[in-house]
């Protein structure tokens, strides 16, 4: 009896050992794969890395097994699903009060870079704005900047006990002070916009990054209307803005949670969102944060002129609200890639706009990735920079 | 390839052991040798090709030394461990006594650097002890040698001990190397013994190793004393749990193959003294030393004030063999000084703490000793016993991470349920005649398929990296 248990316990942990590669081999069993956001590893092909020093050829080669073996989905799913379940908790996301989500690479991470940027460094980042300001008016172009916030700034109350916190004032708040303390950069103050209308809705969701639509047509309504006036055109927004609640599926924090039973959640969304205005005239380049859009009717006189956007995933929002076809001509870059793409606009271009949320002011902060042209720039002797950084008073 | 990574688990084990039972067992030391030269091919490379000098040429030694005259077989002892020695130097240290070479000549004024980089061969410090072992052994007629080359190369590649121990002597597993069989109870406890090395590493080491990074990421100012006792704690938790659970994994694969390896370490955190401590912790290690070379100087033969030598001499070295760093040889010298220490209050003046005070005295020195073992650099290591006992100039008055960041609900629990198994008195538990029962096999049989499956979880999540942006 001894032997036959320990037989049979054996013979299990010789299927457990080879049931991923049989997975592989004759799909034992269906699967559901994870979302990721990145491409995976793929299959080494330089042989002659297995003869370099440390083999790199075989980290690689393990990397793809890592990323592909059998049943991997099920097995993160179940070490999630017991993270949450037992201890509250998961490798990934901060875990708030009421189902509130947070990325901790942001909330951990990146917003604390941005903290941890010296005085110099603010400074620094402050006059490249002013120098990109004139940079581009020199050519015509009018710099439009509009920070976002993200959701653990709009929502403090619902973040747990046990993660970063930032001091007041944090950066983000200083930068912004900075631009309101400079008019000449137009800016579209998302911040005061979402705490408005967070008295009457909510105005993220609850699992996942980013704004509800709702929220993202009122800013791109802001954005439109602002453009149009800077333009000489006046308001030109007239969609209506209305509101449907409807399950939220597939919300990013829920998918980096990565539990076998995802989070719940109903979410306000845009009515009548989806529906792409002038689908013709749109030209993708490469993805969701990299293209251009050209109006079907370039002459028309009521279309805001051609501008280049420097923006992120919160644009999408924009998109689904309808607010391309108020452009002549509208060019899109992820603005990770402002360095990179920098002074690839069409020509005559009139408006620049740098939609970014908060963590990308690290990019802002790292002088190496501002364009040369931009620092060459002069400021003049009286564009002092009128508010301290560290302190908050004016100078 | 480690043992608790994904392709070890589900593609090498699993295909290794299968044909291990299916090929005639006369070929078995052959295919160990074999994928032993695999394993550590996976690892490192080209350099694979001084693990196979180092074979050949102990090997050869062994069966010169039983065919020489006394003389000779002396020198060719002596031939042999200089060689050993001057690869482990060569690889291990050179880069460590470049840069000391250029400090001192930088001191002088002079500008210079090797220019040279040496890469460090995986577990040159375990093979190269392993291998000295072996014609050591035979010039003492401790055991005679193995009569195929093909025999030494399984015993020295073979992958569970190869590259992190235990150190393993030919003489503890020369009878299986020449005739084995593998039993179901023998195999049974050894994937009982694997699962339970990997869940100690995977479950509870890696998860306490997570507030250990962190908190020693942290500069002075951030630092604060509690903070400090934290990581501390919780690395002496991680690192008890990593190396006993990697030490289980080899013994527990060495079962499944027919080999019974010393065990590495016995409850080392509840001695009552450093000196036991160094008899609970890495035994292999402080026996190898004990035995080639705190013996041949002397040992305690020759009075205390050599004795104290000896053992300045054996732990300055068993600290330089953990690393070539200035840490790790202050690491070893902290252990010699209170190994003397001991010994010169309990030889002459009677002394010696005993029960739950030499303990916890044990215990404390022991976890500051692992300061010096974890930091990054003496001034690093400086900076946190200055935090410990809360010497800091300056800690900064805002916390951006508060205390309960670093101890999560999940490292909180897992801290605890070590703490519980490494102060656990296994010996008056007399459980042992109940294991053998079937609900003792039942219970084991199931408690190790849970583990595997969780360890196996915990493992596959560690891999899971979604990206916040799209970035394809």
């Amino acid at each position: 009896m001894v032997k036959k248990l320990k037989v049979f316990t054996i013979t299990v942990f010789f299927m457990v050992l080879w049931a991923p590669l049989l997975q592989n081999a004759v799909r034992l069993a269906k699967s559901k794969p994870l979302t990721e956001n990145r491409n995976l590893e793929v299959l080494p092909r330089h042989w002659p890395d297995l003869f370099k020093p440390d083999n790199p050829f075989c980290r690689r080669l393990e990397r793809f097994f890592d990323d592909r073996y059998g049943f991997r989905g099920e097995l993160i799913r179940v070490k999630n699903q017991l993270d949450y379940s037992l201890f509250h908790e998961s490798r990934r996301i901060v875990i708030g009060k009421d189902g509130w989500l947070f990325y901790k690479s942001i909330v951990e991470d990146e917003e604390i870079q941005v903290e941890r940027a010296s005085p110099s460094a603010y400074l620094t980042m402050f006059e490249r704005m002013l120098q990109l300001r004139r940079y581009l008016h020199a050519r015509g172009i009018t710099l439009v900047v509009m920070p976002i916030p993200l959701k653990n700034s709009i929502y403090p109350e619902y973040l747990p006990s046990n993660t970063a916190h930032r001091q007041t004032p944090n950066g983000f708040e200083r930068f912004r002070q900075f631009l309101s303390d400079h008019p000449e950069i137009v800016t579209i103050d998302a911040e005061v916009e979402l705490l408005k209308l967070k008295q009457s809705m909510p105005v993220f969701h609850k699992t996942d990054f980013h704004w509800n639509d709702v929220v993202g047509a009122h800013l791109a309504k802001r954005l439109v209307d602002t453009l149009g006036q800077l333009s000489g055109l006046g308001t030109l927004w007239s969609s209506p803005i209305e509101m449907e609640w409807r399950p939220l599926r597939g919300g990013g924090q829920n998918g980096s949670l990565g539990l076998i039973w995802p989070l719940p959640e109903v979410g306000m969304f845009l009515r009548g969102a989806e529906v792409v205005s002038d689908p013709a005239s749109r030209q993708a380049w490469q993805d969701t944060n990299e293209w251009i859009y050209v109006s079907s009717e370039p002459g028309n006189p009521r279309l805001i002129p051609t501008t280049v956007m420097y923006g992120d995933s919160f644009e999408i929002s924009f998109y689904r609200a309808g607010y391309r076809s108020h452009f002549s001509k509208l060019q899109k870059h992820w603005n990770w890639n402002f360095d990179k793409e920098f002074g690839n606009w069409p020509a005559q271009t009139k408006f620049l706009v740098i939609q970014h949320v908060e963590t990308v002011l690290n990019l802002f902060l790292d002088d190496s990735r501002w364009p040369e042209e931009v620092k060459k720039e002069p400021l003049s002797k009286g564009e002092a920079l009128r508010s301290n950084p560290v302190g908050g008073s004016t100078v | 390839m480690v043992f608790s990574s994904n392709l070890f688990l589900f593609s090498f084990l699993p295909i290794v052991l299968s044909f291990y039972f299916l090929i005639p067992e006369r070929h078995r030391n052959a295919y160990l040798f074999g994928v032993g030269v695999v394993f550590y091919f996976w690892g490192s490379g080209p350099v694979t090709g001084i693990f196979l000098l180092c074979i050949v040429v102990n090997y050869s030694s062994g069966r010169w030394i039983t065919r020489a005259t006394p003389a000779a077989s002396k020198l060719i002892l002596a031939g042999v461990v200089v060689l050993d020695l001057s690869f482990l130097v060569y690889y291990k240290y050179f880069n460590f006594v470049a840069q000391l070479t250029s400090d001192l000549l930088r001191f002088l004024g002079i500008h210079w650097t090797s220019g040279s980089h040496v890469a460090l061969p995986i577990g040159i410090s375990f093979f190269t002890f392993q291998a000295l072992s072996y014609p050591i052994e035979i010039y003492r007629r401790v055991d005679k040698p193995l009569n195929r080359l093909v025999d030494f190369g399984a015993y020295l590649a073979m992958f569970p001990h190869l590259i992190a121990g235990p150190i393993v002597r030919c003489s503890d597993i020369s009878k299986e190397i020449r005739q084995r069989t593998v039993t179901v109870d023998q195999f049974f406890s050894g994937t009982v013994r694997f699962t339970l090395g990997l869940a100690k590493k995977v479950v509870i080491a890696n998860q306490i190793g997570s507030p250990v990074d962190k908190i020693f990421k942290l500069s002075p100012e951030e630092l604060t004393t509690p903070l400090a006792w934290l990581g501390i704690v919780c690395y002496a938790f991680q690192i008890y749990y990593d190396f006993s659970g990697y030490s289980d994994m080899a013994i527990g694969m060495g079962r499944m193959l027919g080999f019974e390896f010393p065990e590495n370490f016995d409850q080392p955190y509840r001695s009552h003294s450093v000196t036991e401590f160094w008899r609970r912790w890495h035994m292999t290690l402080s026996k190898w030393f004990r035995d080639f070379l705190y013996i041949p100087l002397g040992g305690n033969r020759l009075g205390p004030g050599r004795t104290y030598f000896n053992l300045a001499i054996v732990f300055f070295l068993c600290g330089l063999w953990h690393g070539a760093s200035w840490t790790f040889v202050f690491w070893g010298i902290f252990h010699g000084t209170l190994l003397i220490a001991e010994r010169m209050l309990r030889v002459q003046f009677g002394f010696q703490l005993r029960g739950w005070w030499g303990n916890a005295a044990t215990v404390l020195l022991v976890f500051m000793g692992w300061v010096l073992f974890r930091a990054d650099s003496l001034h690093a290591a400086g900076s946190y016993f200055l935090a410990l006992f809360r010497f800091q100039s300056h800690v900064s008055d805002f916390e951006t991470f508060p205390f309960r960041y670093y101890l999560q609900n999940s490292v909180a629990f897992v801290l605890i349920l070590g703490a519980f198994f490494a102060w656990l008195p296994c010996e008056r538990l007399e459980i042992q005649h109940w294991l053998k029962k079937p609900a003792g096999v039942v219970l084991q049989g199931a408690v190790s398929l849970f583990l595997l499956f969780y360890s196996a979880a915990v493992l596959a999540e560690s891999g899971f990296n979604p990206f916040i942006y799209f970035r394809f």
